[in-house]
Protein backbone atom coordinates (compact mmCIF):
# COMPACT_ATOMS: atom_id res chain seq x y z
CA UNK A 1 0.00 0.00 0.00
CA UNK A 2 1.20 3.68 0.19
CA UNK A 3 4.35 3.80 2.47
CA UNK A 4 3.37 6.92 3.82
CA UNK A 5 0.03 6.31 4.66
CA UNK A 6 1.08 5.24 8.02
CA UNK A 7 2.95 9.17 8.66
CA UNK A 8 0.14 11.13 6.73
CA UNK A 9 -2.30 9.49 9.55
CA UNK A 10 0.25 10.43 12.19
CA UNK A 11 1.48 14.13 11.76
CA UNK A 12 -1.65 14.67 9.56
CA UNK A 13 0.35 16.10 6.21
CA UNK A 14 -0.89 15.47 2.72
CA UNK A 15 0.49 13.34 -0.13
CA UNK A 16 -0.24 13.12 -3.77
CA UNK A 17 -1.51 9.68 -4.64
CA UNK A 18 -1.08 8.66 -8.40
CA UNK A 19 -4.21 6.90 -9.27
CA UNK A 20 -2.49 4.06 -11.68
CA UNK A 21 0.00 2.95 -9.12
CA UNK A 22 -1.97 3.71 -5.87
CA UNK A 23 0.98 4.92 -4.74
CA UNK A 24 1.39 7.36 -2.46
CA UNK A 25 4.16 10.38 -3.50
CA UNK A 26 5.60 12.83 -1.51
CA UNK A 27 3.88 16.22 -2.45
CA UNK A 28 7.19 17.84 -2.92
CA UNK A 29 7.32 19.40 -6.95
CA UNK A 30 4.16 18.07 -7.69
CA UNK A 31 1.97 20.78 -8.43
CA UNK A 32 -0.11 20.56 -11.04
CA UNK A 33 0.19 16.39 -10.87
CA UNK A 34 -2.27 13.81 -12.23
CA UNK A 35 -5.14 13.54 -9.93
CA UNK A 36 -6.82 10.23 -10.20
CA UNK A 37 -9.96 9.61 -11.82
CA UNK A 38 -13.67 10.65 -9.89
CA UNK A 39 -11.80 11.35 -6.65
CA UNK A 40 -12.22 14.89 -4.94
CA UNK A 41 -9.21 16.74 -4.48
CA UNK A 42 -8.81 19.99 -2.65
CA UNK A 43 -5.91 22.29 -2.64
CA UNK A 44 -4.25 24.39 -0.32
CA UNK A 45 -2.59 27.48 -1.82
CA UNK A 46 -0.15 29.94 -0.58
CA UNK A 47 2.07 26.56 0.67
CA UNK A 48 5.38 26.31 -1.23
CA UNK A 49 4.48 22.73 -2.17
CA UNK A 50 1.44 21.47 -3.88
CA UNK A 51 -0.81 19.84 -1.27
CA UNK A 52 -3.50 17.42 -2.28
CA UNK A 53 -5.73 15.39 -0.44
CA UNK A 54 -8.10 12.71 -1.64
CA UNK A 55 -11.46 11.34 -0.12
CA UNK A 56 -10.49 7.94 -0.52
CA UNK A 57 -8.05 8.80 1.93
CA UNK A 58 -10.43 8.31 4.67
CA UNK A 59 -11.90 5.02 3.64
CA UNK A 60 -7.84 3.72 3.01
CA UNK A 61 -7.10 4.60 6.66
CA UNK A 62 -10.06 3.05 7.87
CA UNK A 63 -9.07 -0.24 6.24
CA UNK A 64 -5.96 -0.02 7.68
CA UNK A 65 -6.71 0.36 11.11
CA UNK A 66 -8.87 -2.74 10.79
CA UNK A 67 -6.06 -4.56 9.63
CA UNK A 68 -4.17 -3.56 12.56
CA UNK A 69 -6.46 -4.42 14.74
CA UNK A 70 -6.64 -8.00 13.91
CA UNK A 71 -3.02 -8.32 13.05
CA UNK A 72 -2.74 -7.15 17.27
CA UNK A 73 -5.24 -9.94 18.24
CA UNK A 74 -3.53 -12.36 16.26
CA UNK A 75 -0.43 -11.65 17.73
CA UNK A 76 -2.06 -11.59 20.96
CA UNK A 77 -2.96 -15.47 20.60
CA UNK A 78 0.53 -15.80 19.25
CA UNK A 79 2.03 -14.97 22.78
CA UNK A 80 -0.67 -16.54 25.04
CA UNK A 81 0.84 -19.89 23.33
CA UNK A 82 4.55 -18.79 23.90
CA UNK A 83 4.74 -17.39 27.08
CA UNK A 84 3.46 -19.69 29.40
CA UNK A 85 5.88 -22.16 27.73
CA UNK A 86 9.10 -19.88 28.08
CA UNK A 87 7.86 -19.27 31.42
CA UNK A 88 8.44 -22.96 32.70
CA UNK A 89 11.59 -23.63 30.55
CA UNK A 90 13.42 -20.53 32.20
CA UNK A 91 15.72 -21.39 34.49
CA UNK A 92 17.72 -18.97 35.90
CA UNK A 93 21.53 -18.24 34.68
CA UNK A 94 23.99 -19.18 37.36
CA UNK A 95 26.29 -15.96 38.53
CA UNK A 96 30.00 -16.36 36.85
CA UNK A 97 32.29 -14.17 37.82
CA UNK A 98 35.30 -13.47 35.29
CA UNK A 99 38.43 -12.14 36.31
CA UNK A 100 39.91 -8.94 34.05
CA UNK A 101 43.83 -9.77 34.13
CA UNK A 102 44.35 -5.86 32.83
CA UNK A 103 47.77 -5.07 34.27
CA UNK A 104 51.03 -7.17 34.11
CA UNK A 105 52.65 -6.29 37.21
CA UNK A 106 56.35 -7.84 36.30
CA UNK A 107 58.27 -9.60 34.10
CA UNK A 108 61.29 -11.65 35.05
CA UNK A 109 63.57 -14.18 32.76
CA UNK A 110 65.09 -15.82 35.10
CA UNK A 111 67.14 -13.05 37.60
CA UNK A 112 66.78 -10.48 35.11
CA UNK A 113 63.91 -8.55 35.61
CA UNK A 114 62.21 -7.01 32.39
CA UNK A 115 61.37 -3.57 33.53
CA UNK A 116 58.32 -1.71 31.84
CA UNK A 117 56.22 -4.76 30.43
CA UNK A 118 53.57 -3.92 27.76
CA UNK A 119 52.22 -6.87 26.51
CA UNK A 120 53.04 -10.45 26.72
CA UNK A 121 51.38 -13.48 24.18
CA UNK A 122 51.89 -17.06 25.41
CA UNK A 123 51.26 -19.72 22.15
CA UNK A 124 51.44 -22.70 22.07
CA UNK A 125 51.32 -24.26 18.69
CA UNK A 126 51.28 -27.39 16.94
CA UNK A 127 51.57 -28.11 12.79
CA UNK A 128 48.46 -29.75 11.85
CA UNK A 129 49.16 -33.16 9.39
CA UNK A 130 45.49 -33.96 7.86
CA UNK A 131 45.53 -37.00 5.78
CA UNK A 132 42.55 -39.00 3.43
CA UNK A 133 42.61 -42.41 1.62
CA UNK A 134 41.31 -43.00 -1.21
CA UNK A 135 37.47 -42.90 -1.89
CA UNK A 136 37.82 -40.19 0.79
CA UNK A 137 37.08 -36.56 -0.06
CA UNK A 138 37.53 -35.08 3.67
CA UNK A 139 40.39 -35.97 5.48
CA UNK A 140 39.62 -38.85 7.86
CA UNK A 141 42.96 -38.34 10.01
CA UNK A 142 44.51 -35.74 11.80
CA UNK A 143 47.98 -35.57 13.45
CA UNK A 144 49.89 -33.20 15.17
CA UNK A 145 53.46 -32.36 14.95
CA UNK A 146 55.52 -31.69 18.06
CA UNK A 147 53.77 -28.80 19.81
CA UNK A 148 55.84 -26.08 20.82
CA UNK A 149 55.01 -23.48 23.35
CA UNK A 150 56.27 -20.06 22.74
CA UNK A 151 56.27 -16.58 24.46
CA UNK A 152 56.85 -12.79 23.09
CA UNK A 153 57.24 -10.43 25.78
CA UNK A 154 57.45 -6.83 25.01
CA UNK A 155 58.86 -3.97 26.96
CA UNK A 156 60.27 -0.28 27.03
CA UNK A 157 63.13 -1.24 29.13
CA UNK A 158 65.18 -2.06 26.70
CA UNK A 159 68.52 -1.72 28.47
CA UNK A 160 67.81 -4.62 30.41
CA UNK A 161 66.82 -6.39 27.17
CA UNK A 162 70.08 -5.56 25.22
CA UNK A 163 72.17 -6.96 28.12
CA UNK A 164 70.28 -10.46 27.45
CA UNK A 165 72.37 -12.81 25.00
CA UNK A 166 70.35 -15.05 22.50
CA UNK A 167 70.03 -18.93 23.79
CA UNK A 168 69.97 -17.96 27.39
CA UNK A 169 67.82 -20.39 28.84
CA UNK A 170 65.85 -19.35 32.73
CA UNK A 171 62.26 -19.75 33.85
CA UNK A 172 60.05 -16.73 32.72
CA UNK A 173 57.96 -15.20 34.77
CA UNK A 174 54.86 -12.92 34.29
CA UNK A 175 52.79 -11.35 37.48
CA UNK A 176 49.44 -10.26 36.36
CA UNK A 177 46.49 -8.20 38.66
CA UNK A 178 42.99 -8.73 37.79
CA UNK A 179 41.13 -5.46 37.40
CA UNK A 180 38.49 -6.01 40.59
CA UNK A 181 41.66 -5.62 42.34
CA UNK A 182 41.70 -9.68 43.02
CA UNK A 183 44.39 -11.79 43.66
CA UNK A 184 46.00 -12.07 40.25
CA UNK A 185 47.79 -14.33 37.94
CA UNK A 186 51.14 -15.62 38.24
CA UNK A 187 52.80 -17.25 34.51
CA UNK A 188 55.69 -19.67 34.67
CA UNK A 189 57.25 -20.96 31.24
CA UNK A 190 60.23 -23.13 32.45
CA UNK A 191 63.23 -23.43 30.29
CA UNK A 192 62.44 -20.48 28.26
CA UNK A 193 65.40 -20.21 25.72
CA UNK A 194 65.68 -16.57 24.73
CA UNK A 195 65.36 -17.03 20.61
CA UNK A 196 64.92 -13.45 19.60
CA UNK A 197 65.25 -9.83 20.47
CA UNK A 198 64.14 -7.13 18.72
CA UNK A 199 64.58 -3.39 19.50
CA UNK A 200 62.44 -0.75 17.83
CA UNK A 201 62.64 3.02 18.34
CA UNK A 202 60.24 4.68 16.48
CA UNK A 203 59.25 8.71 16.08
CA UNK A 204 58.28 10.88 19.37
CA UNK A 205 57.28 7.43 21.16
CA UNK A 206 59.30 5.33 23.43
CA UNK A 207 61.56 2.57 21.72
CA UNK A 208 60.32 -1.07 22.55
CA UNK A 209 62.25 -4.35 23.43
CA UNK A 210 60.69 -7.38 22.01
CA UNK A 211 61.87 -10.38 23.45
CA UNK A 212 60.59 -14.18 21.97
CA UNK A 213 61.14 -17.11 23.95
CA UNK A 214 61.12 -21.02 22.82
CA UNK A 215 60.05 -23.41 25.98
CA UNK A 216 62.43 -26.62 26.69
CA UNK A 217 60.95 -29.29 28.56
CA UNK A 218 63.60 -30.93 30.39
CA UNK A 219 62.41 -34.38 30.61
CA UNK A 220 59.86 -33.89 26.64
CA UNK A 221 57.00 -35.15 28.98
CA UNK A 222 56.35 -32.14 31.71
CA UNK A 223 54.34 -29.10 29.73
CA UNK A 224 56.53 -26.06 30.78
CA UNK A 225 53.85 -23.26 30.79
CA UNK A 226 52.18 -23.48 34.31
CA UNK A 227 49.62 -20.40 35.52
CA UNK A 228 47.56 -20.21 38.43
CA UNK A 229 45.60 -17.63 40.90
CA UNK A 230 47.43 -16.23 42.86
CA UNK A 231 46.40 -17.04 46.82
CA UNK B 1 38.50 -49.30 3.59
CA UNK B 2 40.88 -51.93 1.94
CA UNK B 3 41.57 -55.46 2.68
CA UNK B 4 44.34 -58.01 2.18
CA UNK B 5 43.00 -61.45 2.56
CA UNK B 6 39.89 -59.90 3.56
CA UNK B 7 42.03 -59.07 6.88
CA UNK B 8 41.54 -55.41 7.85
CA UNK B 9 44.98 -54.81 8.36
CA UNK B 10 45.17 -51.34 7.53
CA UNK B 11 41.73 -49.80 8.73
CA UNK B 12 43.12 -47.79 11.47
CA UNK B 13 44.85 -44.86 9.06
CA UNK B 14 44.43 -43.50 6.00
CA UNK B 15 46.19 -44.71 2.94
CA UNK B 16 46.28 -44.98 -1.09
CA UNK B 17 47.10 -47.63 -3.49
CA UNK B 18 48.71 -46.53 -6.49
CA UNK B 19 48.49 -49.50 -9.21
CA UNK B 20 52.20 -48.70 -11.66
CA UNK B 21 51.64 -50.21 -15.27
CA UNK B 22 51.55 -53.66 -16.83
CA UNK B 23 54.69 -54.11 -18.93
CA UNK B 24 55.28 -56.18 -21.79
CA UNK B 25 58.40 -57.77 -22.17
CA UNK B 26 60.13 -57.54 -25.44
CA UNK B 27 63.56 -59.14 -27.11
CA UNK B 28 64.37 -56.67 -30.15
CA UNK B 29 67.18 -57.55 -32.81
CA UNK B 30 68.31 -55.28 -35.27
CA UNK B 31 70.36 -56.32 -38.17
CA UNK B 32 73.23 -54.29 -39.97
CA UNK B 33 72.05 -52.99 -43.31
CA UNK B 34 68.78 -53.71 -42.52
CA UNK B 35 65.96 -51.44 -42.02
CA UNK B 36 63.62 -52.00 -39.39
CA UNK B 37 63.66 -54.60 -36.35
CA UNK B 38 62.83 -57.79 -34.89
CA UNK B 39 60.52 -57.67 -31.56
CA UNK B 40 60.30 -60.95 -29.76
CA UNK B 41 57.04 -60.61 -27.64
CA UNK B 42 58.16 -62.46 -24.64
CA UNK B 43 54.69 -62.06 -22.73
CA UNK B 44 53.24 -59.51 -19.66
CA UNK B 45 55.48 -59.04 -16.68
CA UNK B 46 54.41 -58.36 -13.14
CA UNK B 47 53.75 -54.51 -12.06
CA UNK B 48 54.10 -52.51 -9.07
CA UNK B 49 51.68 -51.77 -6.85
CA UNK B 50 52.22 -49.54 -3.99
CA UNK B 51 50.56 -48.81 -0.98
CA UNK B 52 51.10 -45.72 1.87
CA UNK B 53 49.50 -44.63 4.70
CA UNK B 54 49.57 -43.98 8.20
CA UNK B 55 48.70 -46.84 10.73
CA UNK B 56 47.42 -45.35 13.91
CA UNK B 57 47.42 -46.77 17.86
CA UNK B 58 46.47 -45.61 21.03
CA UNK B 59 49.96 -47.19 22.17
CA UNK B 60 53.04 -47.92 21.07
CA UNK B 61 52.67 -51.96 21.84
CA UNK B 62 49.60 -51.83 19.70
CA UNK B 63 50.73 -49.96 16.88
CA UNK B 64 53.49 -52.62 16.71
CA UNK B 65 51.48 -55.08 16.67
CA UNK B 66 49.34 -54.21 13.68
CA UNK B 67 52.86 -53.48 11.75
CA UNK B 68 53.68 -56.87 13.09
CA UNK B 69 50.80 -58.21 11.86
CA UNK B 70 51.48 -56.66 7.76
CA UNK B 71 54.43 -58.42 8.12
CA UNK B 72 53.29 -61.69 8.35
CA UNK B 73 52.11 -60.98 4.92
CA UNK B 74 55.48 -61.51 3.40
CA UNK B 75 55.82 -64.79 2.62
CA UNK B 76 56.57 -65.00 -0.76
CA UNK B 77 52.78 -66.11 -1.58
CA UNK B 78 50.21 -64.52 -3.67
CA UNK B 79 47.15 -62.44 -1.81
CA UNK B 80 44.36 -60.24 -2.90
CA UNK B 81 43.83 -57.07 -2.13
CA UNK B 82 40.79 -54.89 -2.32
CA UNK B 83 41.42 -51.31 -2.10
CA UNK B 84 38.62 -48.74 -0.42
CA UNK B 85 37.06 -48.27 -4.13
CA UNK B 86 35.77 -51.78 -4.20
CA UNK B 87 38.26 -52.77 -6.28
CA UNK B 88 40.68 -56.00 -6.64
CA UNK B 89 44.08 -57.17 -7.16
CA UNK B 90 44.39 -60.21 -7.28
CA UNK B 91 48.08 -62.42 -7.16
CA UNK B 92 49.53 -60.33 -5.11
CA UNK B 93 53.01 -60.59 -3.47
CA UNK B 94 54.03 -58.11 -0.58
CA UNK B 95 57.76 -57.77 -1.58
CA UNK B 96 58.56 -54.67 1.05
CA UNK B 97 56.79 -53.21 4.33
CA UNK B 98 58.62 -49.89 5.50
CA UNK B 99 57.40 -47.75 8.74
CA UNK B 100 59.13 -44.62 6.59
CA UNK B 101 58.86 -42.16 9.87
CA UNK B 102 60.09 -43.11 13.36
CA UNK B 103 57.05 -43.62 15.63
CA UNK B 104 55.38 -40.49 16.38
CA UNK B 105 53.42 -39.79 19.46
CA UNK B 106 50.46 -36.51 19.24
CA UNK B 107 46.86 -37.59 19.33
CA UNK B 108 47.88 -41.69 20.01
CA UNK B 109 51.27 -43.22 18.68
CA UNK B 110 51.06 -43.65 14.92
CA UNK B 111 54.09 -44.16 11.79
CA UNK B 112 53.61 -43.48 7.79
CA UNK B 113 54.22 -46.45 5.95
CA UNK B 114 55.02 -47.68 2.41
CA UNK B 115 53.81 -50.97 1.09
CA UNK B 116 54.88 -52.45 -2.17
CA UNK B 117 53.57 -55.35 -4.12
CA UNK B 118 54.00 -57.23 -6.87
CA UNK B 119 51.23 -58.21 -9.34
CA UNK B 120 51.55 -61.48 -11.38
CA UNK B 121 49.39 -60.84 -14.27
Amino acid sequence: MCRFLSRCVRQGSAHAINDKSAKCIKSRDRKGADTPAGGYVKTWAGNRRAQFQICNFKLQIEKQKKKKKKKKKKKKKKHTGKMPMLRTTATAAPEKTMERYTHIESAAFGETVLPLPMSVRLSRRAEAMAAGGDNEIFATAVQLARPTITAEVRIRGIAAAEGLALGAQATLVIAIASASGGAGRTITLDGAVLTSLDVEYEQRSPATAILKFVAQADDGATDPFTSEENQ
Amino acid sequence: MSRLDAQDLFSSGPHTIKPGAWQRSLERRSFPGINGELVLDLGLRARTVTQSGWLQAASAEELAEKMSAVEVYLDGRTHTLVDSHGLIYQKMILEAFEPTSPIRRSRGFWCEYTCRYLQLP
